[in-house]
């Protein structure tokens, strides 16, 4: 099956249980797996996670939010590993309200903790992917893109996703660089109950919720050599929810 | 895991991208049954994946035929036991501009990529929810997103995805995924057979510049295919250079 052996591959955002399993799937199929968050001591659990179980991975914390830390994060994997193959961004700051009880630092909160990441990181890497003739991205993006009520600020930014993969994928279309986005639906973590993981399966097409590693698996296929000729996609990993939706875009 | 095991119909896989899908598939472990309308080219295809020492058997049917896909169907899971892989991939197209097109070139057109994905997705899901398990693979094409001189053949392919989120819609509870590739310019013998010129045409528009390989499809195919695919279903996974970012 798919496989991303020998590649080096930063995933930007590991610490959640999407990132995790993103991280393990990527170190099972061959991959060195640069785990960034802000929480080093998490990420280091995750990265001796990963070695424990036969793979390679290296625990390095940024703060993502920071152009001039990105810069430096990107600086150090290059010197150290000379390349890099996959980039995953996968950070996520849930948030929502009503748009009248807003407030502007929560706007911009919004922003700068789930697309400026998203910026930061292409702008840092791409060009060295052009330059090598070679690069996956996956941004992970939301089925909240789509608009709900109260989470108008959330939809934004996970719809700005979109535009910004579907672009970055014609500028690299001719440097063997791809660009997609997995678009992750309901997904139970440890910290949902039963109770509500059941009703929300319940209510989709698969009648079960996502696992964490649904998403993974996917990431996988996007991050490998399967999928050289798939670029600039949306692809949805949310149990048939959306086709209850227009896919207007 | 993976596709081991499972029993796979690959419909149209006497040639192209079925032929190439059903190989991959039978590498990897999946029972296969190779389906076209000629018997030659089916027993031909059988006899190759045979050589290679690949669980193949082969099935001579016309897909817009109900009878024959009914009959089709009924045989496999007599023989191997179970259905949990169909790859609706049997098309074809009658290309023209609006005023020149026949009744002929619409009727063929979607009785072949419509009636015959409907046909057999409605044949082979009777097995599916019966085991609580299939995957439907459609073979749709990046021109449903319309394109000129396609009339016949991206009306039938938008078909092939509306009638892909309608099958997921009905049949997600009863463990059965449906989903689309969507392939842009991959190359085929028909590729080959294309003037230069509408070559030179066709790569001008395609963001990579590049044509898509026969892998590329079977690739997708099998990955939603995989076992492990079952939060994946009502999609349609594009495989073509990022052709579907434009129109036209």
């Amino acid at each position: 099956m798919e496989v991303v052996r020998d590649k080096i591959a930063l995933l930007v955002g590991a610490c959640d249980e999407v990132g995790q399993a993103i991280g393990v799937r990527l170190a099972q199929k061959g991959a060195t797996v640069i785990v960034c968050d802000t929480d080093y001591a998490r990420l280091s659990i995750l990265a001796e996670q990963i070695r424990e179980s036969g793979g390679n991975a290296e625990a390095n914390p940024v703060d993502s939010t920071s152009s001039v830390d990105v810069k430096r994060l990107v600086g150090d994997v290059i010197k150290q590993y000379g390349k890099i193959d996959i980039l995953i961004n996968n950070a996520d700051a849930r948030f929502g309200k009503p748009v009248g009880d807003a407030s502007d630092e929560e706007w911009e909160t919004g922003i700068r903790t789930n697309l400026n990441p998203v910026f930061f990181f292409c702008r840092e890497v791409i060009p060295k992917m052009q330059a090598q003739k070679y690069g996956r991205v996956i941004n992970i993006s939301s089925l909240d893109y789509i608009g709900w009520p109260g989470r108008s600020s959330y939809s934004a930014v996970k719809s700005a996703l979109f535009g910004l993969t579907r672009s970055l994928s014609l500028e690299t279309a001719r440097d063997g660089v791809t660009v997609n986005c997995v678009a992750r639906g309901d997904v139970a973590t440890s910290e949902m109950s039963p109770e509500l993981a059941a009703k929300i399966g319940e209510s989709l097409p698969v009648k079960r919720i996502g696992r964490p590693y649904d998403v993974a698996r996917a990431v996988g296929f996007f991050a490998s050599d399967w999928s050289k000729y798939v670029t600039g996609q949306m692809f949805f990993v949310c149990g048939g929810k959306s086709a209850h939706f227009s896919m207007s875009i | 895991m993976g596709i081991e095991n499972r029993v796979a119909l690959i419909t149209g896989s006497a040639s192209g991208i079925g032929k190439k899908t059903a190989f991959r598939m039978a590498q990897n472990g999946a029972k296969v049954v190779i389906n076209d309308i000629v018997a030659d080219n089916v027993e031909q295809t059988v006899d190759e994946f045979k050589k290679e020492g690949l669980a193949v058997i082969g099935k001579v049917a016309d897909i817009t035929k109900k009878v024959e896909v009914d009959r089709m169907m009924n045989e496999t899971v007599e023989t191997l036991g179970s259905l949990d892989i169909l790859v609706n991939n049997a098309g074809m197209e009658r290309a023209g501009a609006l005023r020149n097109l026949t009744e002929a070139d619409w009727d063929i057109t979607i009785n072949v990529n419509l009636k015959g994905a409907f046909l057999c997705s409605q044949a082979a899901h009777n097995h599916m929810v019966s085991q609580n398990y299939g995957r439907i693979i459609n073979i749709a094409s990046r021109a449903w997103l319309g394109g000129a001189g396609q009339a016949p053949y991206s009306s039938a392919k938008a078909g092939v995805v509306g009638l892909t989120r309608v099958l997921a819609l009905e049949l997600g509870r009863k463990g059965v995924t449906a989903n689309c590739v969507a392939p842009g310019l991959i190359h085929t013998p028909l590729w080959d057979d294309l003037p230069e010129k509408n070559k030179a045409f066709l790569l001008s528009k395609q963001p990579t510049g590049k044509l898509g390989d026969v892998d590329d499809i079977a690739n997708a195919v099998m990955f939603l295919a995989d076992d492990q695919s079952g939060y994946i279903t009502a999609q349609v996974l594009y495989v073509c250079g990022g052709r579907s970012l434009y129109s036209g």
